[in-house]
C-alpha cells in the first residue's frame, strides 16, 4: 500500500516555485480599490494548487498556512477587506516564507515550524478563524449529520479524465469530507461519491468554482448497502485502515484525512490509473498555465542542440566534398544546397528554443523595487519595455543577480529622497526603467534611472585614496570605470542594502563571463544609464579562426578591433622584455601567443604575420597571427566536460573538416601576458 | 567467444568467474584493460595540439561533437618510440561519465580471463607505478599487463580532470 510519495517531491517544488511567482506577480498588479476579479481568482487557484500539492504530500503546516492566505483572498472576492498595502505585503511575505520554508525541506529534508508558526498567526490578524484546517468548518455546526452525495462530472470532450484538474479535486473533496468511491470510463464521465458534513450548496459551490458550473451535478446519494458498510471500491484493498478514516467519529483533524487520503489515492488504485493521474495533473497544470507549452528537461534540449551541431558540421564536410569533386551531377548539388539550407534552419530552431523571454526576469524587479523603496522611504515608479525580447535561458539566469544589483544601486544610490528630489525640482517620485532590445545581432539590456547620477567628485577622491591611479584630468568615463574595482564603494555609510562594495566588480565579471560588456553612462542630477551588451546565446560564437603556427584558433570577433600588416619598425622591444607595437599614436602590448600557449618558443616573427587588435573592456593589446582563415560563427563546446581547464583557452569548437579548434580567451592572455612580463622583470632585477 | 558472458559472473562461482579484457601493444608489452570501460576503437587521428598540458596529452579530438583528450601512454611509461604507425589505433574509454582516448600500438584482441589466471604484479620490473596494476594475467606464453585503466585515467598524477574540489570556479 504505502507509495513512496517522495518522488513526487521535486515536481511539488517546481510548481510550488510555480505558482508562488505567479502569486507574487498578480499581488503586485492588484489595484487596491478596484482589485480584478480574474487576477484574484488566479492568485487564489495559485494557493490553492500549493495547498493541495502540500496537503497531498503531508506538507501539514504548508497547507495551513496556504488555507489561511486562501481565506484572505477569499475576503478580499467578497469585498469584506480591502487589499490595503499591509495586506499585500503581508501576503507578498507569506509567499517568501513558504518559498523559503520550502527550500529548507528540499534541501534538508525539514523546515523551520516555527516561522511557519509564526506566518500563520500573522495571517490570523486578517480574517475570522472560520473554515481554519484546525477546526471543523464552523459554517455548518459540527453535530450536523454526515451525508452522501453522488457527484458526476462530465468530463471536457476530446481530453478525458486528463482534462481534469485531479490534484485540485482531490484535494477540494479531501478538504470537504471523505471520498468513498470513484468511477470513471476514462472518456466522458466521472462519479464519485462524498461523504460529507457540508451542506450540499457550500459542496455544490466549490465544485463548481474547481470545474465549472456546467459540467457538475451533485446528487444525495443513498448507498443500496446497509449505511454502516463503506462502498468497495473496485479492487479495493481490504479496508484495514478504514478506521482511519472515520473523519467525524475520531478527533483526527481535516489535515489528517487529507494526507491518509491523499495515500490512499496513490495506495488504493493501479499502476496504471495512477500513471494516468500523474499525466491528468500535468496536463491539467499545463492547461491552467499555458495552453501551448510543455515543460522539458534542459539536459534534453542540450543533446538535441549537440546532436544539430554535429549535423551542421557533417553537412559541411559533404559540402566540402561536394565543392571538391566538382560535382558534376547539377542534382547533387542542389541536394547538397538544400540540406545545407534546411541543417541551418533546423538549427535556428533548436536554438530558439532555450530562448526566454526577458519577462521572466524582469517579472521579479517590481517586487524587489517595491521592497526596497519601501524599507528607504523613497518613492519609485518602475516600468519594463521590450520584456518579450528573447536571450538564452542560461543567460538569463545568469544575468539574474547582476541585474538586481544594478536596480538596487539604482534606487539606492541614484533616486532620492522625496524632498530632496522635490528641492531639485524634480517629480518626487523616481522613475526608474529597463529595456531589452535587439541590437546587432545581440541583446542590449538598459537600466535607467532619473536620480542624481555619479558623483565624478566623491568616485575620483575615492579612487585616489585608493590609489587607482585616478587623476583630475581623467573624462568622464575613465573616472566610472572605477566603480567596477574590486571593493570600490563610495556609501560612507555601510547598509545590507547596498555600499559594502561587493557588486560592482562582480557584476562586471558575470557579464563578461557571459560574453557580454557593460557601458555606464552618468550626469550629474540627471540620472544613470547602463547598457549591457549581451550575445544572443552562450552556444554560439561570431569568431574570426586564424592560423598561429600551423594550428587554428577562434578568436572572438567582438573584441576584434582591427588588423593590419606590421612594419618591423612599428614592434619595439623594452628593456623588461616585453614588446610593444606602435599602433598610430599608442603603444600596445604584443601579446606573444606563441610562447603563452606553448606553440613556439622562438618570438613570433613580424614577418609575413598579421596583427590584431584587440580590445577587451578598454585593455587593448596586439596579437600575431600567421593567417586570417575567416569569419564564422562556431559553435562553442565545453573542454571542461572532458579534461580539465587551459588558462589562456575560452573553450573549443569543431570546424567544417570534423577537426577541432580552440577558441583563445583574449582576457585570459593579458593576463597570463602581464603575469609572464612580471616574472621576466622579477627575474631581470 | 560467444561463450562469454559480458556480465561480469557472480563471485561465488570463482572457477568459472570469467573477465573480458582488451588487450593491445604499447612498445614491446602487452597489455589489458577492463573491456567495459571501453566505449570505442577507432583510427589514429590527427589530433588539436592543446597548450600549456604535459607531453604525454597529445590534444583533443572530436568525438561526434564531443571534445575529448588524447592521452598517449607510451611517452608517459616512458617508451622510446612513440612512432605513429598503420597499426597505431585510439581506444576510446568512458571513465566516470567522461571520455578519454588513448594511442595504442596496436589492439590484439578481447581475452577472458579467470581470477586464477590473474597473479598479482611483483613490485618491480614495469615501467609505471604498481598502484596502476590490477595484476598480471597469462593465456599461454603470454603475459599480460592488466591495467587499472579507472585509476590511472583519473589519477592525479596525469591530472586529465580537474579535481572535485577545483570544479567550482
Amino acid at each position: 500500500m504505502a507509495v513512496d510519495l517522495t518522488r513526487f517531491l521535486p515536481m511539488f517544488f517546481e510548481e510550488t516555485e510555480e505558482h508562488l511567482a505567479n502569486m507574487e506577480t498578480q499581488l503586485l498588479r492588484l489595484d487596491p480599490n478596484a482589485p480584478d476579479a480574474e487576477a484574484l481568482h488566479s492568485i487564489f487557484r495559485a494557493a490553492h494548487s500549493v495547498k493541495g500539492n502540500s496537503a497531498l504530500l503531508g506538507a501539514a503546516r504548508f497547507s495551513e498556512v496556504m488555507h489561511r492566505i486562501e481565506g484572505i483572498l477569499d475576503r478580499i472576492r467578497k469585498e469584506q477587506l480591502k487589499p490595503e498595502t499591509d495586506v499585500i505585503n503581508l501576503l507578498l511575505e507569506a509567499c517568501d516564507v513558504v518559498r523559503e520554508q520550502g527550500a529548507r525541506l528540499k534541501d534538508k529534508g525539514e523546515c523551520d515550524n516555527a516561522a511557519l508558526d509564526a506566518l500563520y498567526e500573522q495571517l490570523n490578524r486578517f480574517g475570522p478563524a472560520e473554515g481554519s484546517l484546525h477546526a471543523v468548518p464552523s459554517l455548518p455546526p459540527p453535530i450536523r449529520r454526515s451525508e452522501r452525495f453522488r457527484i458526476e462530472v462530465d468530463l471536457p470532450s476530446g481530453q478525458g479524465i486528463t482534462g481534469l484538474p485531479l490534484a485540485n479535486l482531490y484535494a477540494e473533496l479531501g478538504s470537504l469530507g471523505r471520498l468513498e468511491d470513484l468511477q470513471t470510463d476514462g472518456v466522458t464521465s466521472l462519479s464519485l461519491i462524498l461523504l460529507t458534513v457540508q451542506a450540499p450548496d457550500s459542496v455544490r459551490e466549490k465544485l463548481h468554482t474547481l470545474l465549472g458550473t456546467q459540467s457538475v451535478r451533485v446528487t444525495a446519494y443513498v448507498p443500496p448497502v446497509k449505511e454502516s458498510a463503506p462502498l468497495a471500491p473496485p479492487g479495493a484493498a481490504p479496508a484495514s485502515s478504514a478506521d482511519e478514516f472515520g473523519l467525524f467519529s475520531q478527533e483526527s483533524s481535516l489535515t489528517q484525512t487529507t494526507e491518509v487520503l491523499g495515500e490512499r489515492r496513490f495506495g488504493r488504485r493501479s499502476a496504471d490509473h495512477e500513471a494516468t493521474n500523474i499525466m491528468g495533473r500535468r496536463a491539467t497544470d499545463r492547461v491552467q498555465l499555458d495552453r501551448a507549452s510543455i515543460r522539458v528537461n534542459v539536459d534534453k534540449l542540450d543533446r538535441l542542440l549537440n546532436l544539430v551541431g554535429e549535423l551542421v558540421i557533417a553537412q559541411s564536410m559533404l559540402n566540402e566534398t561536394a565543392t571538391r569533386n566538382r560535382a558534376q551531377d547539377a542534382r547533387l548539388r542542389d541536394s547538397v544546397a538544400y540540406v545545407g539550407r534546411q541543417t541551418r534552419e533546423l538549427q535556428e530552431a533548436v536554438m530558439a528554443i532555450r530562448l526566454l523571454p526577458m519577462d521572466s526576469l524582469f517579472s521579479r524587479m517590481p517586487r524587489l523595487v517595491r521592497d526596497l523603496a519601501k524599507r528607504l522611504g523613497k518613492e519609485v515608479e518602475l516600468n519594463a519595455q521590450g520584456g518579450e525580447t528573447e536571450l538564452d535561458k542560461e543567460m538569463i539566469e545568469k544575468l539574474a543577480d547582476p541585474i538586481m544589483h544594478l536596480v538596487r544601486n539604482s534606487l539606492d544610490h541614484g533616486i532620492e529622497a522625496p524632498t530632496q528630489r522635490a528641492a531639485a525640482g524634480k517629480a518626487p517620485v523616481g522613475k526608474i526603467q529597463l529595456r531589452a532590445t535587439h541590437q546587432a545581432g545581440g541583446v542590449v539590456i538598459e537600466i535607467l534611472d532619473d536620480g542624481a547620477g555619479f558623483d565624478r567628485r566623491k568616485i575620483l577622491a575615492k579612487a585616489l585614496e585608493r590609489g587607482l591611479g585616478a587623476h583630475a584630468g581623467m573624462s568622464d568615463e575613465e573616472v566610472w570605470q572605477f566603480v567596477f574595482a574590486p571593493g570600490f564603494t563610495t556609501a560612507d555609510e555601510v547598509s545590507d542594502i547596498s555600499g559594502r562594495g561587493v557588486g560592482m566588480d562582480v557584476v562586471k565579471r558575470n557579464i563578461r563571463a557571459l560574453g557580454g560588456h557593460i557601458e555606464v553612462r552618468s550626469r550629474p542630477g540627471e540620472g544613470t544609464h547602463i547598457a549591457i551588451r549581451l550575445p544572443l546565446t552562450l552556444a554560439i560564437l561570431d569568431g574570426m579562426s586564424v592560423e598561429i603556427a600551423g594550428e587554428t584558433f577562434i578568436v572572438p570577433l567582438s573584441l576584434i578591433g582591427e588588423a593590419f600588416l606590421p612594419q618591423n619598425y612599428q614592434i619595439k622591444t623594452i628593456t623588461t622584455g616585453a614588446r610593444v607595437v606602435q599602433v598610430r599614436d599608442a603603444y600596445l602590448p604584443l601579446l606573444s601567443t606563441e610562447q603563452l600557449l606553448g606553440l613556439s618558443s622562438r618570438p613570433a616573427s613580424v614577418q609575413n604575420a598579421i596583427a590584431i587588435v584587440v580590445d577587451v573592456d578598454g585593455r587593448r593589446a596586439v596579437l600575431l597571427v600567421d593567417q586570417l582563415l575567416g569569419q564564422q560563427q562556431v559553435v562553442i563546446k565545453s573542454l571542461e566536460s572532458n579534461y580539465r581547464r587551459i588558462p589562456g583557452v575560452a573553450g573549443a569548437t569543431v570546424l567544417g573538416n570534423g577537426r577541432v579548434a580552440l577558441i583563445l580567451d583574449i582576457n585570459a592572455l593579458l593576463h597570463l601576458e602581464a603575469a609572464a612580463s612580471t616574472v621576466q622583470v622579477a627575474g631581470a632585477a | 567467444m560467444q561463450d562469454f558472458s559480458l556480465k561480469p559472473a557472480p563471485s561465488n562461482a570463482q572457477p568459472a568467474a570469467l573477465r573480458e579484457f582488451l588487450t593491445f601493444r604499447l612498445g614491446h608489452e602487452d597489455y589489458a584493460i577492463d573491456i567495459l570501460t571501453v566505449q570505442e576503437i577507432r583510427m589514429f587521428e590527427s589530433v588539436t595540439k592543446l597548450p600549456t598540458t604535459p607531453d604525454y596529452i597529445k590534444g583533443v579530438i572530436n568525438l561526434r561533437g564531443v571534445i575529448a583528450p588524447v592521452i598517449d601512454l607510451r611517452v608517459k611509461f616512458g617508451f622510446e618510440n612513440a612512432d605513429y604507425g598503420p597499426f597505431t589505433v585510439l581506444v576510446v574509454l568512458r571513465v566516470r561519465e567522461k571520455l578519454a582516448a588513448i594511442v595504442v600500438d596496436a589492439v590484439a584482441d578481447v581475452v577472458g580471463l579467470t581470477a586464477e589466471q590473474i597473479k598479482p604484479a611483483p613490485e618491480l620490473s614495469i615501467t609505471l607505478n604498481i598502484e596502476y596494476v590490477m595484476g598480471l594475467g597469462t593465456r599461454g606464453e603470454q603475459m599480460l599487463i592488466l591495467l587499472d585503466i579507472e585509476k590511472l585515467i583519473t589519477s592525479r598524477e596525469l591530472g586529465i580532470f580537474e579535481e572535485e574540489s577545483q570544479a567550482t570556479h
